[in-house]
């Protein structure tokens, strides 16, 4: 039913906050900025899947917000390049 | 090609005060201010950008030729160095946002693409009025920056200067820009949203003109892009405003970062100004040679692909800024591949040509121009994609020489040539052929002896921005004025000779180019709505020889 | 209202989906600009790792935390909401939205009291009793937290007005149409999926 599933994801959007708090009180060093992203990414997926119908919209309207989340991600992978590949001394 | 078309009574004359057409048109749909003002007519608002980026144009010309008057001397006459800067970034301000950008999508693009589709409007009509009014206020900034003494950070307003040390009056131009970029998403969304909901029945992908299709792809930047520089305009003012330092140095921020992520907009800021022109192109080139274009879906992939690789190339801006080798390959190599679809595009446009038979009506004319000074642009272009090259001629002439071959020799050029070939659509008027000959020429040979002189300057060394350069550089920078001059006359004569042509004119017909295209089957100037009722669309597009004037096959 | 057509669309069922797809272009633009700023607070990090770790520290994790939770459970009641409204259970929706409302306005209180935690904490660049910076990359911290969730509450206030405005139309005979309640509910949650990742990038990076 539309409403039970509603609150699962919303019961998971939860659990997923508290292990993104938890995730940041780990000793893993830097993992946990990388885990902390992922578990975003997780939630934003819910609720764009869920909440925002995504599961039943139009094709046309899911390619729209991929193009967005695409360039983004293109956006981060370019400057990553600068900003990870300089040379000694400056990062 | 100026005889009136087959729907004109011949009892009303060649050139009436008020064509029949005229007096049932979208022109006479109310002659009050307000119902100009409280348009949401999509051909309407087209008028109104017409006439507001002109005045920009205007405004923008007139501080370029206060620089080349200054260049005309190896010492600093006419301007300080404070005033030059702030003629030059006035210059870019307004041409940029306030010019190219709106050009030939709010003019052209709103204009013609719900008629080249066979729709009654935009999707969003209010939306559209809305647009304009954003724009106005925008242009409304940029003005009182220039009123209360300019800005002189250049149009990129890198940090630290923009953000720390310039004085003047830096936050309204930010907020200008800021305000302008909404105008532009908004658009951007209307076209989108019109493309894909309001085709006719029948008009299919495949049948739609490229003009639509360049568009498309320009809508896809506008929505996409611009948002990133509005943010990044945001965190500039907030720096200047609440002492909010993102790029500051001393706080542990990177000026470079800034550069990120404002060439991150306005790299595909450059396709947006010119995809549209290379639509205009497509149709001028199809429309002069009377023949199908050649290689359609190549021509229409190839506007995707322009603005999808356009995306991944912006780091060629700052090869010398301290960017990392590795990504300035990367970004190197990628500004190479980015050149790919726009040559597939000149090769489309000239197979086209071929064996055509070609009408050298002005437009036509200005479409070859773009042509030329597009590839000259272009190549010019690759060779700046080079890093060896880049390191040498960075901030120096050489650069200017080469993106105004295509913004001015490409973009402008296109923009003259839609005016030349739609104006009959668009005001049921015929202008003086020769005249439009004569300004296409005027332009032309303005332009190159304008723009070339200045590769050799920057390729010698002269840097950009300067107001004041080493004496032997003066032959060229006097041939680079004199040049501007015949530019600027070439600009205000079509001003002359259009304008002359509403109340004198010949009446223009239906389809006087007897060219195809859903525009050319309604009356000049258009109904109000379009169309009586919705065309069904059973022919590809460019099916030439046509069968009827009133058909689009 | 609901059942009017405008031009230039020939049929309803058109002008819903133009309307629909519109909404989600803007969000897709809405989208970027939260975007870039993220990037910009992600390439902050690299630069200076550990001033941005120490000062996210002196964030207030519990108020952050509740904010999160505040923000989800505002979009269930909003994508509830939705649901009904479709199947024109229009009080129900109101109410809803107005729940929703009300919870967005609980995440400004939150906001605004860290922000005076802040102030008067000595880490609200510029003003306040004191400034209490560790270090130069602890002050651009705090300036890039200040812009990121000011312009994020700037989006909470107008989801706020947004979702108010919807509830109070649907008390009425001329409620808003399906394909507008939606849009108003996507704008929403859009609000939240950007808090969702400035949330762990600002009070996480410990």
């Amino acid at each position: 039913m539309e409403l039970g599933r509603l609150l699962s994801v919303w019961v998971a959007l939860l659990v997923l906050l508290a292990l993104t708090i938890g995730a940041s009180f780990l000793p893993i060093g830097d993992w946990r900025q990388a885990i902390n992203l992922a578990i975003a990414a997780a939630k934003a997926a819910l609720i764009l899947w869920v909440f925002m119908a995504f599961r039943t919209e139009t094709p046309l309207v899911r390619l729209v917000m991929l193009c967005a989340a695409v360039l983004l991600f293109v956006l981060a992978i370019l400057l990553a390049a600068d900003y990870f590949l300089r040379p000694e001394g400056f990062l | 090609m100026s005889e009136a078309g087959l729907t004109n009574a011949p009892s009303e004359g060649t050139a009436p005060r008020q064509t029949r057409a005229e007096a049932q048109s979208y022109l006479s749909d109310g002659n009050s201010l307000r119902s100009w003002l409280l348009t949401t007519d999509h051909k309407r608002i087209a008028i109104l950008y017409l006439i507001s980026i002109t005045a920009f144009f205007a405004v923008a010309a007139t501080a370029a030729a206060l620089m080349r008057l200054e260049l005309l001397t190896p010492n600093g006459d006419v301007l300080t160095a404070e005033g030059y800067n702030r003629a030059f970034t006035l210059h870019g301000v307004i041409m940029v946002w306030f010019f190219l950008i709106p050009s030939i999508p709010n003019v052209f693009g709103n204009f013609l693409i719900p008629l080249m589709i066979g729709a009654r409007d935009l999707a969003f009509p209010r939306l559209n009025l809305a647009s304009w009014y954003i724009f106005m206020a925008g242009g409304l900034f940029t003005l009182s920056a220039l009123i209360f003494g300019g800005v002189d950070t250049g149009w990129t307003f890198y940090t630290p200067l923009s953000s720390h040390y310039a004085n003047g009056n830096v936050v309204l131009a930010l907020a200008a820009v800021f305000i302008a970029g909404w105008s532009s998403i908004l658009t951007g969304i209307n076209f989108i949203v019109t493309i894909h909901k309001l085709r006719a029945p029948g008009m299919t992908w495949g049948r739609l003109p490229l003009f639509v299709w360049t568009h498309y792809a320009t809508a896809l930047i506008l929505v996409l892009a611009t948002p990133v520089l509005a943010v990044t305009l945001l965190l500039v003012m907030a720096e200047r405003v609440f002492g909010l330092g993102i790029f500051d140095p001393a706080l542990g921020g990177d000026p470079l970062l800034f550069e990120h992520l404002f060439w991150f907009y306005s790299h595909p800021a450059v396709y947006i100004m010119v995809l549209p022109a290379m639509g205009v192109v497509s149709e001028l080139v199809t429309a002069a040679a009377h023949k199908k274009l050649f290689g359609y879906w190549f021509v229409a992939y190839s506007s995707l692909a322009i603005a999808t690789i356009g995306f991944l190339v912006w780091g060629h801006h700052m090869f010398v800024s301290g960017e990392s080798m590795y990504a300035s390959t990367i970004f190197s190599f990628l500004s190479l591949i980015v050149a790919v679809p726009s040559a597939i595009k000149v090769y489309n446009w000239t197979a086209t040509l071929y064996k055509g038979s070609i009408a050298l009506n002005a437009a036509f004319l200005f479409a070859m121009g773009f042509i030329g000074l597009f590839v000259m642009g272009g190549l010019t272009g690759l060779m700046l994609a080079l890093l060896a090259i880049d390191v040498h001629v960075h901030d120096t002439y050489f650069v200017v020489a080469h993106f105004h071959y295509i913004m001015v020799g490409g973009a402008v050029t296109a923009f003259l040539g839609a005016v030349h070939f739609w104006w009959p659509k668009m005001f049921g008027r015929m202008y003086n052929e020769v005249w439009g000959r004569i300004s296409a020429a005027f332009i032309f040979i303005g332009f190159n002896l304008t723009f070339f002189p200045q590769f050799l300057l920057g390729y010698m060394g002269m840097p950009r921005r300067y107001h004041v350069y080493p004496p032997e550089f003066q032959t060229l920078n006097v041939l680079s004025s004199a040049g501007a001059s015949l530019l600027g006359i070439g600009y205000v004569l079509p001003l002359i000779y259009l304008f002359y042509s509403l109340r004198n004119g010949e009446t223009a017909g239906d389809n006087p180019w007897h060219v195809t295209g859903l525009e050319w089957t309604v009356p000049s100037p258009p109904p109000t709505h379009n169309f009586e009722e919705a065309p069904v669309v059973v022919n590809g597009p460019y099916e030439y020889p046509l069968s009827h004037d009133s058909s689009i096959a | 209202m609901t059942i009017a057509r405008h031009e230039p669309f020939a049929d309803i069922a058109r002008e819903r989906e133009a309307d629909r797809l519109g909404m989600i272009v803007f969000l897709a633009s809405e989208a970027m600009l939260f975007g870039a700023i993220v990037m910009a607070l992600l390439a902050l990090r690299t630069f200076e790792p550990t001033a941005f770790a120490a000062t996210s520290e002196r964030l207030i994790l519990l108020a952050g935390a509740a904010n999160t939770a505040i923000l989800l459970t505002s979009s269930l009641l909003v994508a509830v909401g939705v649901g009904a409204r479709k199947l024109d259970r229009n009080r129900l929706a109101m109410a809803l939205f107005a729940g929703a409302a009300l919870l967005g306005i609980a995440f400004l209180i939150v906001k605004g009291s860290e922000y005076r935690a802040e102030y008067l904490e000595g880490l609200m660049p510029g003003v306040g009793p004191r400034q209490d910076f560790a270090s130069p990359g602890a002050r651009m911290f705090m300036d890039a937290y200040f812009i990121a969730t000011g312009l994020h509450a700037v989006h909470v206030i107008v989801g706020v007005v947004l979702l108010a405005g919807c509830a109070w139309r649907l008390r009425g005979d001329a409620p808003p149409s399906v394909v507008g309640t939606g849009n108003v509910g996507l704008y929403w949650h859009l609000v939240d999926i950007v808090w969702v990742f400035l949330f762990p990038i600002l009070y996480l990076s410990r």
